[in-house]
């Protein structure tokens, strides 16, 4: 299967993924009991009849269901993703906002576990002959990790890091008032970036040592691996060049397949940390059940996570070109 | 006799024969809770902030509105359980409908039902059973529906791929030879000799329902009726700084049934599959 061909196949399935997820939040509000604008509406906006009567005429109630789904589409389209009665915003804007955060929480969790998840999962493969107690130690670690509610984990944290110890802030992303600029701004943010971004990287950290530790030592046992041994390559090089590359590719699926975790687990440790960012922001919308701004946040983080899983796809075509051809026998 | 042995094999494991033994006596508790426990969770019966260890009768001491938190811990253990038992079984049903399905007519059908399943894999699970949740009212139902809706896919694809592995062995040919009905087929040849890995599944799926329970609970979308563990962690969020103990029994009572549930599942597969080591997991 050639390249072209690969990543067209791969594209037509990332937007098929994407109008799935549209479909999806324009039935979620139309499937539910009652009446849908009035939902929309929100706690906040449900004695102002007028504006429910905007609403309804706006979402097009009075047309069949496939002409409501058309005119859905083509708002989303122009980016438009209803108006918060409550934020006395667009729904757009407020998101957009917001979004800066959230990806700095994930991207930098993302980095922080898939790192230290292979080398410690590798590690752990490799001493499982010699060292067990590493091996041993790492696993039930990981094992002990993923059974940890990450909001609690998150909270324990707080309690050791800054309430017992005093090190680091426990409360959104930079100092309230202070006005920083050049490194001391950076330093600020980076030091109230640890602790949430930690909490956020437990979780995959314990599921990609899991998937390193099996998948390294899978590799271990494949014969090329032997026969590199018996014509007396070096231990390291064994490790980089035939292990490592090998174990690689389940975990970089694994990533992408992965992603919606990751951005179901920032809801969780923005709400802990007051993190200002969408699933802070998603949380608020709960208490006060402002459906378009958690319609509107579902929406753009999973379209976030499905152009990221297409990449995390692309790049595994890059260390292995033989998906391609596998994909076109299924 | 293959069953006494797999049983054998399972009691011969100490980590999953605790995390069983857990799991029944948390049951248990769970089931006595209102003998166990004086008044309702939710009844403010003592003092405010009541640290552990200094009050007869309240053991585990108090949160902030004084409600006993050992109270709390047993009717939270009956959400957790019966919404992990619960949500499994509805996965369990979809899964085995939509696997069964695809794996037994393939074709085009197989691949729509794949390409669904996998939508449901990738897309923010936990985000999404939020919206359901919320767009329907919280209650052990929505919360039940929402959890198996994201939950289904590991299990469909599993009886899926088992469906077109064992359809073509000479056993199940043989059934269909002397004439059993397709729904025959399924139950008595198929599904058999599918447990293994399908319990194994069923455990992980266990585990993520009780996470995932608890998740919703402490976004505040668990059964408004009903004390959970995780409103218990939620309401104790205001009080890190005073009473930082409000915290930990709820969060610890996740942590055990999780990797209970686990070392059950973990348990399970060593059991049933001699040949692979203790140890090579995955």
């Amino acid at each position: 299967m050639s390249g072209v061909w690969f990543l067209g196949a791969r594209l037509g399935r990332a937007l098929l993924m994407i109008l799935g997820v549209l479909v999806l939040s324009f039935l979620l509000v139309r499937l539910a009991p009652g009446d849908p604008a009035q939902l929309m509406a929100g706690e906040a906006g449900v004695d102002d009849a007028q504006y429910i009567a905007k609403l309804r005429s706006e979402m097009g109630l009075d047309q069949p269901l496939p002409q409501q789904l058309l005119h859905y589409l083509g708002q989303v389209a122009h980016l438009d993703l209803g108006y918060s009665y409550r934020n006395q915003a667009p729904v757009w804007d407020l998101l957009s906002e917001r979004l800066p955060a959230t990806l700095s929480l994930m991207g930098s969790a993302f980095v922080i576990s898939s790192l230290f998840g292979v080398a410690l999962g590798a590690l752990a493969a490799l001493s499982r002959q010699r060292r067990r107690w590493l091996d041993g130690l790492i696993s039930n670690g990981a094992l002990l990790l993923y059974g940890t509610p990450p909001f609690w984990l998150a909270m324990l944290l707080i309690v050791l890091f800054s309430v017992k110890l005093d090190w680091l802030p426990a409360f959104g992303m930079q100092t309230v008032a202070a006005d920083l600029s050049g490194f001391a701004w950076l330093g600020d943010r980076l030091r109230h970036l640890v602790l949430p971004c930690l909490s956020l990287s437990f979780l995959f950290l314990a599921l990609y040592v899991h998937l390193t530790r099996a998948a390294t030592l899978e590799a271990l046992q494949q014969e090329h691996v032997y026969t590199a041994r018996a014509k007396g390559l070096a231990p390291s090089r064994i490790v980089f060049a035939h292990v490592l590359r090998n174990a690689l590719l389940p975990v970089v699926t694994f990533a992408g397949l992965q992603l919606g975790q990751l951005a179901s687990g920032a809801l969780l440790i923005e709400v802990v940390y007051s993190w200002p960012g969408i699933g802070r922001l998603m949380y608020d919308a709960l208490s006060q059940r402002d459906y378009s701004v958690l319609l509107g946040g579902f929406l753009l983080i999973s379209v976030l996570v499905v152009g990221f899983n297409l990449l995390t796809d692309l790049a595994c075509r890059l260390i292995d070109p033989r998906i391609g051809a596998e994909g076109a026998a299924r | 006799m293959r069953d006494s042995s797999v049983w054998q094999r399972f009691i011969g494991q100490p980590a999953a024969l605790i995390g069983a033994l857990f799991l029944l006596l948390l049951g248990l508790l769970a089931v006595t809770a209102p003998w166990l426990c004086q008044g309702s969770p939710w009844e403010m019966n003592t003092t405010p902030m009541l640290a552990p260890f200094t009050q007869a009768g309240h053991w585990l001491g108090s949160d902030m509105l004084g409600r006993d938190l050992a109270t709390g811990l047993l009717y939270g253990a009956r959400v957790s359980l019966s919404v992990g038992v619960l949500a499994t079984l509805a996965t369990l049903l979809t899964g085995l409908l939509v696997g069964a399905l695809a794996g037994y007519f393939g074709g085009w059908l197989d691949a729509v039902l794949m390409r669904v399943a996998e939508f449901f894999q990738i897309i923010p699970q936990l985000v999404l059973a939020v919206i359901l949740v919320a767009v329907l009212e919280p209650s052990l139902g929505t919360i039940v529906l929402a959890i198996a809706l994201v939950a289904w896919p590991a299990v469909a694809r599993l009886v899926r791929s088992e469906f077109l592995s064992l359809r073509q062995r000479e056993f199940v040919q043989a059934a269909r030879v002397l004439g059993q009905a397709p729904l025959a087929i399924v139950f008595r040849q198929i599904l058999p000799n599918a447990l293994a890995p399908l319990l194994v599944t069923l455990s992980f799926v266990m585990a993520t329902a009780i996470l995932t329970e608890a998740a919703l609970a402490f976004l505040g979308l668990g059964d408004p009726d009903a004390m959970s563990w995780g409103y218990m962690i939620n309401a104790s969020r205001g009080m890190l700084r005073d009473a930082w103990w409000m915290s930990l029994m709820p969060g610890l009572a996740i942590l055990f049934c999780v990797l209970a549930v686990n070392r059950v599942g973990e348990g399970l597969r060593i059991a049933f599959e001699p040949a692979r080591r203790p140890g090579d997991s995955t």
